[in-house]
């Protein structure tokens, strides 16, 4: 007697799916409309109601189809993929903070002291205002969303304390261009010390910018824009499916509890106020204005409007990795034990699965 | 679809028609009150056609309802050319997509674009004409709506065409019935027998979520995440529901096997090595009873998750 084994055995496959068939009624009798089924696709019906369309098309094979044609013809929803808990190797290499901060700074300091003095924001300038006049350079950078954002941090626009992403500046365009078409950003590749940086797009700018200066901590929560961190430079994405054409709404989310949105696929960007500061992991966004979030500690947010977003109370405390919202009040989460959650009320309550 | 016929239920509450009116925007596509308290009354109708409602239950399905798009809906049901254009320019794309997802790409655009007339409504009844966005009642996404009657439409398609197969051609498609081996081998037939039994009897046992989430995998072929979608879960989630839901299958078929028909060990394995055998027999083949299966596949599940 063979043990009964968790590996594939395709004839055993073979056996079931003639089983199945074989249980399946096709003749499309006493089926519910196409109303209900589409309404049971998008998590709207009652529980009762659900329970009822899901009893009928478990053995019935025209219904069957249906529903697996409006999954087959679902629009691709951007979805994140679930974040990995990042490792922390300072945790575990702790004894090495102390020589790498030395080697860092001796880096920093000897880059600065061989090199003239960097002209970080200037190669966000277009080469042929490199001759200009810095006081005009530096006017122009004011201006420019980066620079405000440096100094609305505290950081002075071009001084030492600001610092280009390595390699943020190459990769931005590209990575705006890949979120415009839904893809995950990619990782922005190194650069080596002392390579000549990139000129940068204008746009681009502001992304490019990273502080050394820890963000206070209240300002998340106050929404004020402030430097993005290294992390918040490679948020993940989601994009609102229903977005009518021309009006691609995107959402993207990460570290630190930054949200921002873009109205104009991906062009630019607008940091909105999540109220919360945990690494958020996942987002559906059923419409343009409707969009949940959840992240680490079982942060569940949702916006109904497209810009103000409401922490819904979470059924646990875990973290969260997966959302997959229908519409403002249904939604399922998934936590990180692989346990769900399913809400039909906009969070009110919840029901394990 | 009956529900557009069901009587109108009155919307007696002006105050939750005045602020479902305001949320619609429906003035944006010059659509009375009137006529958005009617697609909301049919909406009613069609929801609580057989339960007793009250006001609050009412309200709440009220406010539940994709209350825009029910009046772009209405909007297009009249005729108004601003929500018609609207709805080209917002919903054309997604429909011809999700036409090809469905019926393939040559047959995706015939499909979508018979729809039109449809939900135009070219047939007139009390002088009116019957659009079929009067079904349309704002209780799912528009856009999945449509999906929803296409997939419709092309399930009918495929039930039509099979119905009007010439018989030589339906013919040439069937298998051979196989040269078994089960008349030379009656201890095999009954095996076989058994083991199919025990699975019918363990599929019908299962919950109505994992049977459908089974029959996604094995008759649909929908791939996990497509699973997921429909599911609401998470492709890890059902990969590991299907495996689960496999070894439950495969535990409940011997257990049946070895309780309810008293075999030994060596007789369960004899009984699905039979069932499993390709080569073997089947025994819907034997007693003719075969179903048309879901949309006509006949293909063999695989693959894996």
């Amino acid at each position: 007697m063979k043990p009964i084994d968790a590996d594939r055995d395709p004839a055993f496959d073979r056996f079931v799916a003639r089983g199945l068939e074989r249980e399946t009624d096709a003749s499309g009798n006493a089926c519910p409309d196409a109303d209900l089924l589409a309404a049971w696709f998008d998590r709207s019906l009652s529980p009762l109601e659900a329970e009822r369309i899901e009893a009928h098309s478990a053995a019935c094979g025209s219904c069957q189809q249906i529903l697996a044609d409006l999954a087959r013809s679902e629009p691709e929803v951007t979805r994140a993929a679930p974040v990995p808990v990042p490792a922390r190797p300072w945790h575990w290499h702790w004894r090495w903070l102390a020589p790498l901060a030395t080697a860092v700074v001796v880096v920093v300091v000897g880059t600065r002291t061989l090199r003239a003095p960097a002209p970080l924001l200037l190669s966000a300038v277009p080469r042929q205002a490199k001759s200009a006049e810095p006081s005009a350079i530096v006017s122009e950078l004011r201006d420019r969303p980066g620079l405000e954002q440096s100094s609305r941090s505290g950081v002075p626009a071009g001084s030492a304390g600001v610092q280009v992403v390595p390699g943020g500046a190459a990769s931005t365009p590209r990575k705006e261009s890949e979120m415009a078409k839904g893809m995950r950003p990619m990782s922005a590749p190194a650069t080596v010390p002392g390579e000549e940086r990139p000129t940068l797009r204008r746009e681009n700018a502001a992304e490019s910018v990273v502080t050394a200066v820890p963000r206070p901590p209240a300002a998340a929560p106050s929404g004020r824009p402030t430097a993005l961190t290294r992390e918040t430079t490679e948020p993940l994405l989601v994009t609102s499916a229903a977005a009518p054409p021309g009006n691609g709404v995107t959402w993207r989310y990460g570290q630190g509890g930054v949200i921002e949105r873009s109205t104009d696929r991906g062009q630019t960007w607008e940091r909105q106020r999540s109220g919360v500061t945990a690494a958020l992991t996942d987002g559906s966004a059923p419409t343009d204005r409707i969009c949940w979030i959840v992240g680490a500690r079982g942060v569940v947010l949702r916006t109904t409007d497209g810009s103000m977003w409401v922490r819904v109370a979470s059924p646990t405390m875990a973290d969260l990795v997966s959302v997959h919202a229908w519409n403002d009040t249904n939604s399922t989460i998934t936590a990180a034990d692989h346990t769900e959650y399913v809400t039909t009320d906009g969070g009110a309550s919840w029901r394990k699965r | 679809m009956p529900s557009a016929q069901t009587p109108r239920a009155r919307l007696a509450d002006e105050r939750l028609l005045d602020r479902a009116f305001t949320r619609s925007n429906a003035p944006r596509w010059n659509l009375t009150r009137g006529s958005f308290a009617s697609a909301l009354e049919r909406s009613i109708a069609s929801r609580f056609a057989t339960e007793g409602k009250t006001p609050a239950v009412i309200s709440d399905y009220v406010n539940s309802l994709n209350l825009e798009e029910l009046a772009l809906a209405c909007a297009c049901a009249e005729g108004q050319v601003s929500a018609w254009a609207y709805f080209i320019e917002c919903h054309r794309p997604g429909l011809r997509a999700a036409a090809r997802a469905i019926a393939g790409d040559d047959a995706g655009a015939d499909l979508a674009d018979s729809l039109y007339a449809e939900l135009y409504g070219l047939e007139e009844r009390d002088g009116r004409r019957r659009s079929l966005f009067d079904y349309f009642h704002g209780r799912s996404r528009l856009s999945t709506w449509l999906r929803s009657i296409l997939a419709q439409r092309n399930v009918d398609r495929a039930r039509v065409a099979r119905r009007t197969r010439p018989l030589e051609e339906a013919g040439e498609n069937e298998e051979e019935p196989r040269a078994s081996s089960v008349q030379s081998d009656p201890d095999r037939a009954r095996f076989a027998a058994l083991a199919q039994a025990a699975l019918s009897e363990a599929i019908r046992r299962l919950q109505p979520e994992d049977r459908l989430r089974l029959s996604s995998y094995y008759l649909q072929r929908l791939t996990l995440a497509q699973i997921g979608r429909l599911m609401g879960e998470h492709e890890a989630t059902v990969s590991r529901k299907l495996d689960r839901l496999r070894r439950e299958l495969r535990a409940g078929v011997e257990r049946s096997l070895r309780e309810d028909h008293q075999l030994s060990d060596a007789q369960v394995q004899a009984c699905l090595d039979c069932a499993m055998d390709d080569t073997g027999f089947d025994l819907d083949e034997v007693l003719g009873n075969r179903r048309a299966g879901a949309g006509g596949r006949q293909e063999k599940a695989g693959g894996s998750f």
